[in-house]
């Protein structure tokens, strides 16, 4: 190839345009210097074309550039206010339902002579509302977030003994135990079902469950000795297999409380 | 006997930039007539580096090669411009049938710190003039352009160079295989210009 081509050479070939009206790439920088020219001129409606392009002083950027950029910058600036206009009518319509509707009673709307807006002590004094309700709101949660973990202990204490009961008994007590655990799965997974639409309504169910096996099997048996937690027995001969994942006791209840471990429990014949 | 002393010019960065796109405005003009690009009735002569100097009055041209000069002029004093490239193409098929391709090296120095540099006009217009007599000669051995032309000038310059809006990206526009005949170079001491010209093979060459 020719010398003087592209090899070796890392800058820029350009050549200059033949057309009349060469388009114009209106970078950010270029952009932003019309915009500054038109405001020194007083605004889009004020400035024109060939003082723009006085006050801009640009080689190369001629009338035709100007003419159609002012245009619709122009356009633009009118859009823009309509949006704005828009979008203030809708906000201020908005914030005064939402007020009317969950707020104070007394918070409506009045009409000023000059614009028509809900005084700022009115506004501060909804939002301190809206604040207080929120904090009320997560101390009932926290609360029922206690609760919850409390519930999850107790259950995994109840779900230890149980283990340990079983290990322990010969197969004379099986069925009690199995009627025991029918009982107990039952009752575990309404729990688990109810907990996401009602958590009060599932401490109840669940507390009721807890006062009725208090005299059971489970709790009166003697432990002689402790077992492992992740053992699972299995009763030779016999018709039932338990199976215990048993985790840490923050596993029992989720982020949001309302999910318990699927391995928790299960139950089944052989 | 009297000692004769030659007088030594202080040359700038501008002035020195103002040199050299002037003599590409004069080079491209010359071009354009010699190579027969445009019809000789649309030049008009003009007495320049001594010499009977030929210049476009086609206002289109005139427009075209103003800006262009000024714009070289600009890239020169920032010492951004590498080389320049007058390209002559087929009207018909857009063939690049010549390139004439002026290389410029800057002085860095010059650039960097705002030095100057010593050396005379009639020096500087000497080797110019040398130039202009090389490119009126060049019609001897160039093959003959008998098909409509067009122009285009390429500008190198450095990578953090903007293109200018009245300019755009291009293709270097370069010949397979050319024929190249170097030509006088000249030097203002700050910037130094080389020439060179290369054209398409003809056919009867080769064989």
């Amino acid at each position: 190839m020719e010398g003087g081509g592209r090899e070796g050479y890392n800058g820029v070939i350009m050549t200059m345009t033949r057309d009349p009206k060469p388009r114009l790439r209106w970078t950010a920088d270029l952009h932003d210097r019309f915009v500054d020219a038109v405001t020194k001129l007083g605004g889009p409606d004020k400035a024109t074309p060939k003082s723009v392009l006085r006050l801009m002083g640009l080689k190369g950027l001629t009338l035709y550039h100007l003419k159609s950029h002012l245009q619709k910058y122009r356009l633009g600036q009118q859009a823009q206010k309509q949006n704005e206009e828009v979008h203030k009518e809708n906000s201020r319509c908005s914030y005064v339902n939402f007020s009317n509707r969950s707020l104070a009673p007394n918070t409506s709307y009045r009409g000023d002579d000059e614009g028509g807006e809900i005084p700022i002590a009115e506004a501060l004094r909804c939002q301190i509302e809206v604040q207080k309700r929120l904090e009320e709101q997560l101390k009932v949660q926290k609360k029922l977030q206690m609760r919850i973990e409390a519930q999850g202990k107790y259950l995994q204490s109840v779900l230890e003994k149980a283990q340990r009961s079983l290990s322990l008994d010969g197969p004379g007590s099986l069925e009690a135990s199995r009627a025991e655990l029918t009982e107990f799965n039952s009752a575990l997974s309404n729990f688990m079902e109810n907990m996401n639409k009602d958590s009060k309504q599932n401490i109840i169910e669940v507390n009721n469950f807890y006062s009725k096996s208090h005299g059971s099997a489970f709790y009166n048996q003697e432990v002689g000795r402790e077992q492992n937690r992740d053992q699972k027995p299995k009763v030779e001969g016999g018709s039932i297999q338990f199976d215990l994942n048993i985790k840490g006791s923050n596993d029992l209840v989720s982020a949001g409380g309302a999910e318990m471990d699927a391995n928790m429990v299960s139950s089944y014949r052989v | 006997m009297a000692s004769r002393t030659v007088a030594k010019d202080i040359i700038t960065l501008r002035g020195s930039a103002a040199i050299v796109s002037e003599f590409f405005g004069y080079a491209a003009n010359s071009i354009l007539y010699n190579r027969g690009v445009y019809p000789e009735e649309s030049f008009v002569k003009v007495k320049k580096y001594g010499l009977p100097m030929l210049l476009t009055e086609d206002e289109g041209v005139k427009t075209f090669l103003a800006n262009l000069t000024a714009q070289l002029s600009e890239w020169l004093e920032a010492g951004k411009l590498q080389r320049v490239v007058l390209v002559i193409m087929s009207k018909a098929t857009s063939e690049v049938l010549e390139r004439w391709n002026f290389s410029i090296e800057t002085d860095c120095e010059v650039v960097e710190k705002g030095v100057s540099r010593e050396k005379s006009d009639k020096e500087i217009m000497r080797e110019i003039q040398a130039i202009m007599r090389q490119i009126a000669s060049s019609i001897t051995y160039l093959p003959c352009l008998d098909e409509p032309c067009i122009f285009d000038v390429l500008a190198y310059t450095d990578k953090d160079v903007a293109v200018p809006f009245t300019w755009v990206e291009s293709d270097p526009k370069l010949i397979a295989n050319p024929q190249m005949v170097k030509l006088h170079s000249f030097d203002t001491k700050i910037h130094k210009v080389d020439t060179l010209v290369s054209y398409k093979n003809d056919e009867w060459d080769e064989q």
